[in-house]
C-alpha cells in the first residue's frame, strides 16, 4: 500500500481521533490545536474524498441542523485499513527517527 | 446581538457553491455555516464576514484544480475530435474561421479606435476638474461655442471661489513664419496662452521655469522637437525666434514636452498670450478667447455655473444697458443665448459635436461615427457567428452519430453542450489569433483614413489580454450556444440506427430567419452605401452660386504688406490672370457674426449676421451677381467707412422690401465712423458656408488692411504649373523670399465634407467585408444542401429535368428568403438614411428607384453567390452522382 503524505496523514490522525464526531469543522479545529495548521475547506474535502476513495475511511450522513442553514454533516470513520495506514506510518517515523537521530538533529 | 438570523455572505456562499465539487457541496457549506455562527457570535459579524470570505478564497484553488483533474482526459478526447473536425471538413472550417477572425479583426480595430476616442485629454493630471467655459449661439445648428471675452478669466479667479485657477487661449488656425537666423518654417501649431497654462494642463516642462515662462510679453515656449528643429542640440534658452508676420521676436523661455496626439488642441509652439494687445482689454464685447478653469478639489461645477448668470450681469450690465438702453434682464429674456454661458467638462471636448470652425487647431471627433464604426463591427462579427450557427446545425448528420455514441456511453447532455461550446471556442481562439495579425496589417490604413495616430501597442499590453479572450469567449457562446443545443438535442438510438433526428422543421426555421437576418443586414448595407455615395456626389457638383473653378488662394497674403498693390499689378500684367482679390474670409471659412440692428428698430432687435471682408473685386472672383445696387466703387470715399453690400436673405429674413438705402446700426465701435452704415447693393446668395447649412442672413464690407487674410486669384490657365510658377515668382519677389502657400477654392470647399468623405469610405470598406462574409455563409449552406441532395438531382436528371429547371429547385428557396429580406429591411435603411441625410440642409431625396436598385443588387449577389453551385449541380454527369451505392 502507498504511504500517507504528511497532508493525508495529519487528516486520517484527526479523523480516528475524534471518534464518531469527525466532521469538517472539528476536524479542521482539531488539527489547528494540535498542528496549528488551518486548513482551507478545499485542501480538507480533497484529501478527505480521496481517503474515503481509498478505502481508509467511510463517510455518514447526519440529520440536517438549522445552524448548517439547513444541511446535514457528513461524519466521516477511520476504517481498519485507515488504522493501518496511520500505523504503518507512526511505525515508518520512529524507524526513521531512533535515539540516536534524534539526538544528532537536537545537536546540530 | 442575535446571531440567529445571520446568514453569511451570499456572493461568497455562492461562489463556493458553484465551483466545490457536487457531491460535498452541501457538506462543505453546511460546515462553512456553522463556523460562520461560531464565529459571528464569538467576534462579531463583521469579522465572521470578513472571515467566510477568506476561507472562501483559500479554498477556491484547490477546487478549481479538483475540476481540472477530472475533466483533462476528457479534454484530451474533445481536441482531438476537435481539431480533426477542423481538419477534415476544410471548406467549413475556412467559412468560419475567415468569417470570425476578420469580423474579430474588425472590432479589435474598433476598439483600438473607440479606447483612443475616448482617451482625449485624460492625460492631465487633473482632467476631471478642467472646464471649458462656453457661450450659447443663436445658430440653428451650432448652438454652443467656446468663445468668452478677454477679462472674463481673470474676474472669475478673483470673484468665483470655486475657481482655483483659470488660462486663456487663443488658437486660430494661421501659419505663422517663423525664422532663426538661416532657419525659416511655416508653423501651423502656434497657440497663445496664459502662463497659467502650465498651472491648467499638465505639460510637463523640459527646460525653462513654468511659473515664469509665458508671463511676460514675447515670451514662447517651444515642443522638443520644435526646439530641435530651430536650434538643433544647442540649448534654446534665451534664444530669440522672429514672428515674421507680427514683425516681433519672441524670446524662448521654456521647452515642454511634445504634444501627445490625444489632445484637443495641438502645438509646436506656445506664446505668451500678452503678446496680443487685445489680452488686456476690459470690454465684455468681443468674445475671442477660449477660457479653462480649473475647479477647486471637491467643488461641483453645477454650482459654479449657477453663478454665471449674475457674475455676467455684475460685469456686463451696465455696458449692455448703456448701450441698448434695456433692462440686463429684460435682453436675457429676449435674447437668451446672447450671454448665457455653461461649463464643458474637458474630457467632453473631443467627442461633443462643436462649432465649424471654432476648433481648427484641434483634432475633432464624433460620438455617431463611434456609434456607427462600433455597430458596424458589432454586426461583421454577428454575421461571422450566423454563418457558424447555419453551418453547423446545417452539418448535423456529421455529428448526429458521434452524439449517438457519447450518449449510449454516458455523457450527459451538459457535457455535450460544453463539448460543442468547446469547439467554437477552440475556433473563435484560432480565429482571435488570425484577427490580431490582420489588425496589425490594417491598423496603419484605418489610422491614414480616420487621421489619427492608432497604436498597436495597446494590443500587446498584458492588461487587453483578458479582454480578447473575453472577446473570444463571447464569440464562441454566441456563434456555438445554439447549434451546441441542437445537436445534443439527438435521440442516441435514432441517430445511430440511423435516419433523421433530432427536430429538422424547427432548427430549418431559425436558419431561414438567420439568412433573412444576413441578407436584410446585407441591405441595409448596401443602401447606405449607395446613398452616402450619391450625397457625396451631389455635394460636389451642387451650383453653390459661385464659381468656385480656378480659384487660387494665396495663404498669408498680408505678408505682402505694402507691396501688395505693386504685387498685383504685376500679376495683372499676365493674360492667363483674369481677376485678383483680397479678402478676410472666403467661402468655407469661418465668418465672424456681429450683431446688426436696422435704423429705427428697437435695441432688442439686434441679431447676428455673418461678415465678409472683401474688395470690389469679389463679384468677378467669385461671378456674383448684384439683384440690386451696385457694388463698392473705389471712386466713390465713403464705400470704405460705410457701405455694405447684403445678400438675398438678409433681405428675405429682414423683411427689406427696398434694401438699398436701408441703414445698420454700428456696433461696438467695430465700423469706422459714422453711427451708420448703408446697404448699398443686394447679392445673389451663394454658400458661403458648407452645404450642412442653409444658407443665412450675411454681408459683405470693404476690406482694411486689419482684415486682410487672403489674396484670390481667379485663372484662366491652360497650362497651370506655369501660370503658378509665374506668380510664385512675383510672390517672392515681393515679400523677401517668404515661402509661398496656397491652395485651390474647389479643394478647400470640398475639404468641408472631407469627414463625411472618409466616413463614408471607411463605411464602405466595411459593408464590403460585411457583404462578403454573409455571401461565404450562403456559399457554405447551398454547397451543403447541393452536397446532400445530389442523388436526388441526379435522379430527377435520369428523368428528364433540365439544368434550368435544376437551377431553379435548388436557389428558389434562398431567393424567396432573399426577397423577404429585402422587404423587411427597406422600411428600415429608408429610416436610417434618411436621418443621416438630415444633417445636411441641402441634401438629395430618397428615391423608391434607390431602394429598387439596392434590392436588385441584393438579389443579384444572392443569385451569384449560389448560382455557381447551382449551376455546377445541374451540369453534373447524374452517373456520377448515382454510380456508387
Amino acid at each position: 500500500m502507498q504511504d500517507l503524505n504528511l497532508t493525508e496523514e495529519m487528516i486520517l490522525w484527526a479523523v480516528w481521533k475524534l471518534g464518531d464526531n469527525a466532521y469538517g469543522v472539528t476536524i479542521r479545529k482539531q488539527l489547528s490545536q494540535r498542528t496549528g495548521r488551518l486548513f482551507p475547506y478545499g485542501t480538507l474535502y480533497g484529501v478527505l474524498a480521496k481517503l474515503t476513495r481509498k478505502g481508509l475511511m467511510i463517510k455518514t450522513t447526519g440529520d440536517p441542523s438549522p445552524v448548517r442553514g439547513g444541511r446535514s454533516r457528513n461524519y466521516y470513520a477511520a476504517t481498519h485499513q485507515g488504522i493501518g495506514a496511520l500505523k504503518a506510518a507512526l511505525e515508518l517515523k520512529q524507524n526513521l527517527w531512533d535515539r540516536e537521530s534524534q539526538v544528532d538533529l537536537g545537536r546540530s | 446581538m442575535s446571531s440567529q438570523m445571520k446568514r453569511p455572505p451570499r456572493i461568497a456562499a455562492w461562489l463556493m457553491r458553484n465551483i466545490a465539487n457536487r457531491d460535498e457541496r452541501a457538506s462543505i457549506l453546511g460546515d462553512l455555516e456553522e463556523e460562520f455562527h461560531e464565529q459571528s457570535e464569538n467576534s462579531g459579524s463583521l469579522r465572521a464576514h470578513l472571515w467566510y470570505w477568506a476561507l472562501v478564497l483559500v479554498s477556491l484553488p484547490s477546487f478549481v484544480q479538483h475540476i481540472f483533474y477530472w475533466s483533462s482526459t476528457m479534454f484530451k478526447n474533445y481536441l482531438t475530435v476537435a481539431l480533426r473536425i477542423i481538419k477534415r471538413h476544410k471548406g467549413f472550417s475556412f467559412i468560419n474561421i475567415a468569417g470570425l477572425s476578420v469580423g474579430m479583426a474588425a472590432t479589435l480595430i474598433m476598439g483600438l479606435y473607440v479606447q483612443h476616442e475616448m482617451s482625449f485629454d485624460r492625460h492631465h493630471e487633473n482632467a476631471d476638474r478642467i472646464f471649458r467655459v462656453c457661450v450659447r449661439l443663436g445658430e440653428e445648428n451650432t448652438h454652443r461655442g467656446p468663445f468668452t471675452v478677454p477679462p472674463m478669466a481673470a474676474a472669475m479667479k478673483e470673484e468665483l471661489p470655486e475657481v482655483e485657477e483659470t488660462v486663456r487661449m487663443s488658437i486660430w488656425p494661421r501659419n505663422y513664419l517663423i525664422k532663426s537666423g538661416e532657419n525659416a518654417f511655416l508653423e501651423k501649431g502656434i497657440i497663445f496662452a496664459d502662463g497659467s497654462i502650465f498651472k491648467v494642463f499638465t505639460l510637463p516642462v523640459v527646460l525653462g521655469d513654468p511659473d515664469t515662462a509665458l508671463t511676460e510679453p514675447f515670451t514662447v515656449a517651444l515642443s522638443q522637437k520644435s526646439a530641435r528643429k530651430y536650434f538643433g542640440s544647442s540649448n534654446p534658452l534665451g534664444q530669440s525666434l522672429r514672428f515674421e508676420d507680427r514683425g516681433m521676436d519672441f524670446k524662448v523661455t521654456a521647452v515642454v514636452e511634445d504634444c501627445p496626439a490625444t489632445s484637443h488642441f495641438q502645438y509646436e509652439m506656445i506664446a505668451s498670450l500678452s503678446s496680443n494687445a487685445n489680452s488686456r482689454d476690459t470690454s465684455w464685447g468681443g468674445h475671442t478667447y477660449f477660457t479653462y478653469l480649473l475647479i477647486k478639489q471637491g467643488m461641483d461645477a453645477a454650482r459654479l455655473e449657477a453663478k454665471f448668470p449674475d457674475f455676467v450681469r455684475r460685469h456686463w450690465g451696465a455696458e449692455v444697458e448703456a448701450e441698448t438702453g434695456m433692462r440686463f434682464e429684460e435682453l436675457v429674456q429676449q435674447d437668451q443665448y446672447r450671454y448665457s454661458y455653461f461649463l464643458e467638462p474637458l474630457t467632453d471636448i473631443h467627442l461633443s459635436p462643436g462649432v465649424e470652425g471654432a476648433d481648427q487647431l484641434s483634432i475633432k471627433g464624433s460620438r455617431s461615427t463611434l456609434y456607427i464604426f462600433s455597430t458596424i463591427a458589432a454586426i461583421i462579427l454577428l454575421v461571422a457567428c450566423i454563418n457558424f450557427m447555419n453551418l453547423s446545425t446545417a452539418r448535423f448528420v456529421h455529428r448526429s452519430k458521434e452524439v449517438g455514441v457519447r450518449k449510449v456511453l454516458g455523457s450527459n447532455r451538459r457535457q455535450l453542450v460544453l463539448q460543442f461550446l468547446g469547439e467554437s471556442g477552440l475556433l473563435a481562439l484560432l480565429a482571435l489569433g488570425i484577427a490580431l495579425s490582420f489588425t496589425a496589417l490594417i491598423l496603419p490604413t484605418f489610422g491614414r483614413l480616420t487621421q489619427r495616430q492608432l497604436n498597436l501597442s495597446a494590443l500587446g499590453d498584458p492588461r487587453t489580454w483578458p479582454l480578447m479572450l473575453a472577446l473570444a469567449a463571447l464569440v464562441g457562446i454566441i456563434a456555438g450556444i445554439y447549434p451546441a443545443a441542437f445537436l445534443s438535442s439527438f435521440h442516441p438510438l435514432r441517430t445511430i440506427r440511423g435516419g433523421r433526428s433530432g427536430n429538422p422543421r424547427q432548427h430549418i426555421f431559425l436558419r431561414r430567419g438567420l439568412v433573412i437576418f444576413q441578407y436584410a443586414v446585407t441591405f441595409c448595407i448596401i443602401f447606405g452605401t449607395l446613398v452616402v455615395a450619391s450625397q457625396l456626389r451631389f455635394l460636389r457638383h451642387r451650383d453653390l452660386g459661385f464659381d468656385q473653378e480656378q480659384v487660387l488662394v494665396i495663404h498669408r497674403a498680408s505678408a505682402l504688406g505694402k507691396q501688395g498693390d505693386a504685387f498685383k499689378q504685376e500679376l495683372l500684367f499676365y493674360p492667363d490672370i483674369f481677376t485678383i482679390c483680397d479678402t478676410g474670409t472666403l467661402p468655407g471659412r469661418h465668418y465672424d457674426d456681429n450683431g446688426h440692428r436696422l435704423e429705427g428698430r428697437p435695441a432688442n432687435e439686434e441679431s447676428p449676421i455673418f461678415t465678409m471682408y472683401a474688395d470690389s473685386r469679389l463679384m468677378e472672383l467669385l461671378d456674383l451677381s448684384l439683384l440690386e445696387g451696385r457694388n463698392f466703387s473705389p471712386d466713390i470715399p465713403t464705400d470704405w467707412t460705410s457701405a455694405v453690400i447684403i445678400n438675398e436673405t438678409t433681405a428675405k429674413e429682414w423683411g427689406l422690401v427696398e434694401p438699398v438705402g436701408k441703414r445698420f446700426h454700428k456696433e461696438f465701435g467695430d465700423y469706422q465712423d459714422g453711427d451708420f452704415v448703408s446697404i448699398i447693393g443686394v447679392v445673389k446668395d451663394f454658400h458661403f458656408h458648407s452645404l450642412h447649412h442653409r444658407i443665412q442672413p450675411m454681408i459683405i464690407r470693404p476690406l482694411s488692411d486689419r482684415e486682410w487674410a487672403y489674396t484670390s486669384i481667379k485663372l484662366r490657365s491652360r497650362d497651370l504649373r506655369a501660370t503658378l510658377g509665374r506668380i510664385e515668382g512675383s510672390w517672392k519677389k515681393f515679400t523677401g523670399g517668404q515661402p509661398f502657400e496656397y491652395s485651390f477654392l474647389d479643394q478647400d470647399f470640398f475639404g468641408l465634407y472631407l469627414r463625411e468623405y472618409r466616413s463614408g469610405t471607411i463605411f464602405s470598406v466595411f459593408a464590403a467585408v460585411a457583404v462578403a462574409i454573409a455571401c461565404l455563409g450562403l456559399f457554405g449552406l447551398i454547397s451543403f444542401t447541393t452536397e446532400r441532395r445530389i442523388k436526388e438531382i441526379g435522379i430527377r436528371k435520369v428523368l428528364g429535368a433540365r439544368v434550368s429547371g435544376i437551377m431553379y429547385l435548388l436557389s428558389r428557396e434562398v431567393l424567396i428568403l432573399v426577397a423577404a429580406a429585402v422587404g423587411l429591411a427597406s422600411p428600415l435603411a429608408f429610416y436610417f438614411m434618411h436621418r443621416w441625410l438630415e444633417r445636411f440642409a441641402y441634401r438629395i431625396p430618397v428615391h423608391p428607384l434607390m431602394l429598387l436598385t439596392t434590392a436588385a443588387v441584393t438579389l443579384g449577389i444572392a443569385f451569384l453567390t449560389i448560382g455557381y453551385r447551382a449551376l455546377k449541380a445541374g451540369l453534373t454527369n447524374p452517373a456520377e452522382a448515382l454510380k456508387h451505392e
